[in-house]
């Protein structure tokens, strides 16, 4: 399939990455749009990370398949690679400076841009002369995200790249992501768990625990279908199918609906209850409740 | 590209094999012409060389270790792989980008070395018997068995970098099986005598073993040749096990 044919940027069906006897990654099926940015949250050792291995081909599927622009990540790693940037906190080289480094790097890529490296050099103000093991955690971040918007990726893949950065560089950081990259139409496809910088940026979120998507969605969807619905009293309706949780506490009944709110609100109100509110939902909020039904279907 | 940075990981390797040869040329400048070679004896040039070769030698098998262990299983292991394995090339690139880099590196030093011997004596900074010279094959087959000789510690070295993450463990690693594989080879000696060096040949093929004739060793060919097959066997075993390694992210 070549990459025109496909107008998804990130493609996996039924991933599965086992080490020993523990699914990191247990039939992920994940589809990221063209020009999105789509953030994978989860909780630590939800299986974010060997995902995004598994499409860079640093580590190979027991199962499953993951396509990056429509290509096979292992199969066609090459160009794949050429295409995508990627941004990590592990350490790059770290006798070299940045000029170094900009040196090494651009030698690899056909699209890379000396001006673009000037320009975020500016942007981010990294000092290109201090070797990369003195730079601080968050330049460090700068440099591997300048390297990676140089050589001007369709795809640029970023592994929790604010973990750890104080909020004036998280900052600057998701500004260049939306306003430099997902502007030109390019795909950004970042894991975290840090839902509010999310919910910040991202137009489509996938939620994974336990290696398992909980749920894929827009932004806007989530927030417009995600309910917290309060009633006074018992209700005595029946929750709606679309209902997360429902609690019942002394003087109200508390629904967490995923769909369908203002149906049921009517319906609620039809039967003679008293709504107190319906509210949407903050992505944090929508994540908890979905890892708690999660647990409970577990149970 | 990503040789600059093989020859960046280089230079202290160049630089130890280089001084010794620095500290030698600076003392014959001091007393020029007070060392003779084959004095008194009518030992062929070849022979000789080989020998002083094989003390060069010592400095090969440090540089074939060295450069062994700065490939890119040495990068994996101080956590750059994710960096590096993400740029646009397959992964055996990586492992005959360094080996390419490693041998020709081993062969400007060990064909360095034989030129600098010729220098010294061209600059009469040593002196050798009358009329004695090296024959053209000497300048093939000296350096071409140091560089095999080096290739060969610098494939197990390599392989061995690429089996096991711990960058000082698989350099140790490494040496230890240098020594327990050279101890095999004399204990093997002194039962099977000649036919040791079909079952545990030895790291190094002399060339030129007759100390009063030029002529070359039987086999040579068929023995450097035999050597150049494992080098290639631990080098595709170094990539069939880096195609296969999972890389942290």
């Amino acid at each position: 399939m070549t990459d025109l044919a496909s107008e998804l940027a990130i493609e996996t069906r039924e991933l599965v990455k086992r080490y020993r006897n523990v699914d990191a990654v247990n039939g992920l099926s994940l589809s990221v749009p063209r020009g999105a940015i789509y953030a994978l949250v989860g909780r630590n050792g939800s299986g974010k990370t060997t995902t995004i291995r598994m499409l860079l081909d640093l580590a190979r599927p027991d199962a499953g398949t993951a396509r990056v622009l429509g290509m096979d990540s292992h199969a066609e790693h090459v160009t794949v690679m050429e295409r995508v940037g990627f941004v990590s906190d592990r350490p790059l080289f770290g006798g070299y400076n940045g000029e170094q480094l900009v040196r090494f790097n651009g030698g690899f890529y056909p699209r890379w841009s000396d001006e673009l490296v000037a320009r975020y050099v500016r942007v981010f103000d990294i000092p290109m002369k201090q070797k990369f093991r003195n730079l601080s955690r968050g330049n460090q971040t700068k440099m591997w995200l300048m390297l990676a918007l140089a050589q001007q990726p369709d795809v640029l893949i970023l592994d929790e790249p604010t973990a750890g950065l104080d909020p004036v560089v998280t900052d600057q950081l998701l500004r260049v992501l939306v306003e430099d990259v997902a502007s030109e139409g390019r795909t950004v496809f970042m894991s975290s768990h840090h839902l509010s910088e999310v919910e910040r940026i991202a137009d489509w979120v996938g939620m994974i625990d336990q290696g398992r998507l909980l749920l894929e969605a827009p932004m806007e969807d989530l927030r417009a279908r995600f309910r917290r619905i309060q009633v006074a009293g018992v209700a005595a309706m029946a929750a709606p199918a679309a209902a997360v949780r429902v609690r019942r506490s002394g003087a109200s009944t508390e629904y967490v609906v995923r769909d369908g709110a203002e149906e049921f609100v009517d319906a609620l109100e039809r039967g003679g209850a008293t709504v107190l509110q319906s509210s949407p939902m903050n992505l944090s909020e929508i994540f908890l409740e979905c890892l708690s039904v999660e647990g409970k279907e577990k149970e | 590209m990503y040789l600059s940075k093989s020859w960046r990981d280089a230079r202290l390797s160049v630089g130890v094999f280089a001084v010794p040869l620095v500290l030698e040329l600076y003392g014959l400048l001091r007393h020029p012409g007070d060392v003779f070679i084959a004095n008194g004896s009518r030992a062929s040039m070849e022979y000789l060389l080989t020998r002083v070769v094989s003390i060069t030698g010592i400095l090969l098998l440090f540089v074939g270790w060295s450069l062994g262990g700065d490939g890119i299983g040495h990068d994996i292991a101080e956590d750059n792989g994710a960096f590096l394995l993400t740029r646009p090339r397959r992964r055996r690139f990586f492992v005959w980008s360094d080996s390419g880099f490693s041998f020709a590196l081993m062969a400007v030093l060990a064909w360095a070395t034989i030129f600098f011997f010729q220098l010294i004596v061209y600059l009469h900074l040593i002196r050798t018997r009358d009329g004695a010279s090296l024959s053209p094959l000497a300048y093939l087959l000296i350096p071409l068995s140091g560089v095999v000789f080096a290739g060969l510690i610098y494939g197990v070295t390599y392989l061995c970098t690429m089996l096991i993450p711990r960058d000082k463990t698989a350099r140790v690693i490494s040496v230890a099986v240098l020594i327990a594989y050279t101890y095999l080879h004399f204990k093997a000696f002194r039962v099977w005598g000649g036919l040791t060096r079909y079952f545990f040949p030895s790291w190094w093929v002399d060339p030129f073993p007759y100390q009063y004739s030029s002529a070359v060793a039987p086999h040579v060919w068929l023995e450097l040749g035999a050597r150049v097959i494992a080098i290639v066997a631990l080098l595709l075993a170094a990539q069939f096990v880096l195609e296969r390694r999972e890389i942290r992210a």
